[in-house]
């Protein structure tokens, strides 16, 4: 994958505008996805993923070929998302401002479930996908990338922390506290 | 996050690593050794399965249908550019010292021409423009050197940039030849001021004399 990258790469600086058009195409639903995580407005995600891909073009020159492609475009994307949601201020529910206290700090005793009345209760409605999805709205921008990054796009430890450009122990920490919110938002009190 | 069991050391950590097999030899050997007699264990990992089954079911997002379409058009279509953008800095350059030198040779003409006889107003006329082709002439081959210089400074820097850094050198050395062009238009337009207001059309004076 990461050789054929390189190539539409190459092909790019030569000016070739298909192999850009390859390039797009391959990535644009996982860009897309990510901005949209990240700003939750498909217009938006739209115009951001856009403009991803045009700063991809305009820098192709500064694209380190020892490194994989996606890693390098998924962190332009976050990027630019950060930078819209400074822009507009988007007011996100922190789940630790809501939800349980940090590690460790678990106030209230946990009452024992049934057997299997987390399943019924995940499937009560909806599927399983549409619940996470309503889930992961309730999560702050941080954590729904997150976890979008490592489940949607299943990247490596290494890879968020270059894409979110924050030391992997940063990494481990906040998408430990993404499971825990999400577990927490689950309500199950048993 | 703990159990609220101080006699469960476990975390959230624990259970999705536990669950996602990250969890290393000794701490996995624990667990496993720990959750049959912890029911607390028992439900944190079915709850933390759920958690993990419904992350990896998420479903994405279909971009836009003309989403390539529309970044492509964005970056290849080009709005039309007025012609006089398209024309080059040195085509610029020489058609703006052309019209301020037109310009300032009409004003020392009308201003000399005014209340003077047709044969010695055709005589003026007659020397300014001769006047005007040798300071077209010197105007040329000035610009024309000084866009040389400006062109081997930056060949000269591009080579050094080579060696060193291509890229920042590179664009250090666009704006350097740059500054040489404008420079050269500086020193052109000055001339031409130079010659005009210092010396104003010597030739049509010999002229005014000899008819005089």
């Amino acid at each position: 994958m990461h050789s054929e990258d390189v190539s539409l790469v190459r092909a790019i600086l030569k000016n070739d505008q298909e192999a850009f058009r390859k390039l797009v195409e391959k990535y644009q639903r996982a860009v897309y996805n990510i901005a949209w995580r990240m700003v939750h407005d498909e217009e938006d995600a739209r115009d951001l993923a856009q403009e991803a891909f045009i700063r991809v073009y305009r820098g192709i020159k500064t694209y380190d070929a020892n490194r994989p492609f996606s890693t390098w475009l998924f962190r332009i994307t976050t990027n630019l998302g950060i930078d819209h949601y400074r822009r507009r201020k988007l007011r996100t529910v922190s789940i630790d401002a809501t939800g349980a206290g940090t590690e460790g700090e678990s106030r209230e005793p946990m009452a024992i479930p049934d057997a299997g009345s987390t399943t019924d209760r995940l499937h009560e409605t909806t599927s399983l996908a549409e619940r996470m999805d309503g889930l992961m709205e309730k999560l702050s921008t941080d954590y729904r990338l997150i976890l979008h990054l490592r489940y949607r796009d299943q990247l490596s430890y290494e890879e968020m922390a270059e894409v979110l450009a924050v030391p992997l122990g940063t990494v481990k920490a906040r998408l430990h506290r993404a499971h825990r919110n999400l577990r927490n938002l689950l309500g199950v009190r048993p | 996050m703990r159990n609220g069991d101080m006699s469960c050391p476990y975390t959230t950590r624990d259970y999705v690593e536990y669950l996602t097999a990250e969890l290393d030899g000794a701490r996995r050997t624990s667990l496993e050794a720990h959750i049959p007699g912890c029911l607390r264990c028992r439900v944190e990992i079915a709850v933390h399965g759920e958690v993990l089954e419904g992350l990896r079911a998420m479903r994405s997002k279909e971009p836009p249908a003309d989403f390539s379409e529309s970044v492509l058009r964005a970056l290849f279509t080009q709005k039309p550019v007025p012609r006089w953008r398209r024309a080059s800095l040195f085509d610029r350059i020489l058609a703006l010292t052309a019209t301020q030198a037109l310009l300032v040779t009409f004003f020392f003409a009308v201003r000399d021409l005014a209340g003077r006889s047709a044969v010695t107003a055709w005589g003026i006329v007659g020397d300014g423009v001769t006047e005007l082709l040798r300071m077209s002439r010197e105007a040329l081959v000035l610009l024309v050197s000084l866009t040389r210089v400006a062109e081997v400074m930056g060949k000269v820097l591009a080579n050094v940039g080579r060696v060193l850094d291509p890229e920042a050198l590179f664009r250090q050395a666009v704006p350097i030849e740059s500054v040489f062009l404008v420079l050269g238009f500086m020193l052109l337009t000055s001339a031409i001021l130079r010659r005009l207001v210092g010396q104003p059309l010597q030739g049509s004076k010999e002229v005014r004399h000899a008819h005089s």
